[in-house]
């Protein structure tokens, strides 16, 4: 059993690193985050009966871990560590603008309930409402509406009244 | 930046990252074993370490007061306190431990019941419910074995304020019939502020420390239940 569940976790491991780095500011939070995922995974692997897609179960243990995730009272981080924490991209590729969009995007994200957090993360990986509905335990309708929200707030957040 | 870059720009994000960050079997293998314990868990363990202090502290009561007092009382003669109200002490005693003891324990059987009913629940809406409702017996356990232990600490005071007096008056100098009614006014509202403010130490240490431990967490948890609800509103 436990050989089965590494292949999964192994070769779905994106799911966990996407849901790391849309909930944590730093990498030290990533790798608690990531090793409970783990954890909940493992632990829940006996409930899983191939009933739903392994991603959707993956998301699924992922998101609500992370949600209910416990962080230890800590300093909030400078923004140079914030800073930091973005993805590395290599001197000859290095594009300016990209690293704008990011830092943009990571702040917009940043102050997100959740909740709205969860939604944004599947459309952006291009989930449909009824999948979204499916891996949040929530109604079509609500995020449908939800949905609408967070667009507005995104825009407004950065900087598209 | 409208949606369409967003997700462009994410899904450059992601693939940077994956790059980055591959873990083979071996090391998913490793972070399982050298897993730390979740939040419940944490609780769990607390309260399991909490028993064990209580336990502890029953023992080294019962030690005190069964083994060690009647020694002392042979090198202190003339007993302040006399043996009636030295029985009703040890009554207040023992009883603030089985009281103390008897709530860790009920805090024990519920958690086990909210856990074994929940834990395994992938459903958010449970696991958010399972958290709220372990915590907050958590807060109510130590607010119950807080009062307790000042309801105890309160008696202990006052006995020995009393006894204080007492003292005072064996002195033949003193003559406690003439000390006027606002004198004696003032000895209680100095007795009373001294007991208010041991109390308010106790309370504000306790709170900071329950507040420190999980109060924001607790806060956040309910607001995302009460987000989460809100689906009720909408249909």
């Amino acid at each position: 059993m436990k050989e089965a569940f590494l292949n999964i976790v192994t070769s779905n491991q994106g799911i966990i690193h996407k849901v790391c780095s849309i909930y944590c500011d730093t990498s030290e939070d990533r790798e608690d985050l990531f090793q409970e995922i783990v954890a909940q995974l493992w632990r829940s692997y006996p409930t899983f009966r191939n009933e739903s897609k392994v991603s959707t179960w993956m998301y699924r243990v992922s998101l609500n871990t992370a949600i209910t995730h416990f962080k230890k009272n800590k300093r909030r981080p400078d923004k140079n560590q914030y800073d930091n924490n973005l993805p590395q991209i290599e001197d000859d590729r290095y594009d300016e603008t990209f690293d704008d969009q990011v830092k943009l995007l990571h702040s917009a994200i940043a102050k997100l309930t959740g909740i709205e957090k969860s939604i944004i993360l599947l459309y952006l990986e291009d989930k449909h409402y009824e999948e979204i509905a499916e891996i949040i335990g929530i109604t079509q309708n609500y995020v449908r509406v939800k949905m609408n929200r967070i667009k507005g707030k995104l825009k407004k957040l950065m900087g598209e009244d | 930046m409208d949606l369409d870059k967003l997700k462009s720009t994410w899904n450059k994000i992601s693939s940077e990252n994956e790059k980055k960050l591959q873990f083979s079997e071996e090391d998913i293998q490793d972070l399982l074993k050298k897993r730390t314990l979740d939040i419940a868990e944490k609780i769990g363990r607390n309260i399991r370490v909490g028993i064990i202090i209580i336990l502890a502290w029953v023992c080294f009561g019962a030690i005190f007061e069964f083994a060690l007092s009647p020694l002392l009382d042979n090198y202190i003669k003339d007993s302040l306190i006399s043996d009636k109200l030295l029985f009703w002490l040890y009554i207040c005693e023992i009883g603030s431990y089985i009281l103390v003891f008897a709530s860790a324990i009920l805090f024990w059987l519920r958690y086990n019941k909210i856990e074994k009913q929940n834990y395994s629940s992938i459903n958010l809406n449970s696991k958010l419910t399972m958290l709220i409702k372990t915590l907050n017996s958590y807060k109510t356990m130590f607010y119950i074995i807080l009062a307790i232990i000042l309801l105890f600490v309160s008696i202990y005071f006052s006995v020995g304020f009393v006894s204080g007096i007492k003292m005072q008056s064996a002195d033949p100098g003193l003559n406690f019939g003439a000390i006027s009614i606002f004198k004696w006014l003032l000895i209680a509202s100095a007795f009373l502020l001294m007991l208010g403010a041991f109390i308010a130490v106790y309370y504000f240490l306790f709170n900071l420390f329950f507040k420190r431990l999980y109060g924001r967490y607790l806060e956040q948890l309910k607001a995302t239940l009460k987000e989460l609800n809100e689906v009720n509103s909408l249909q």
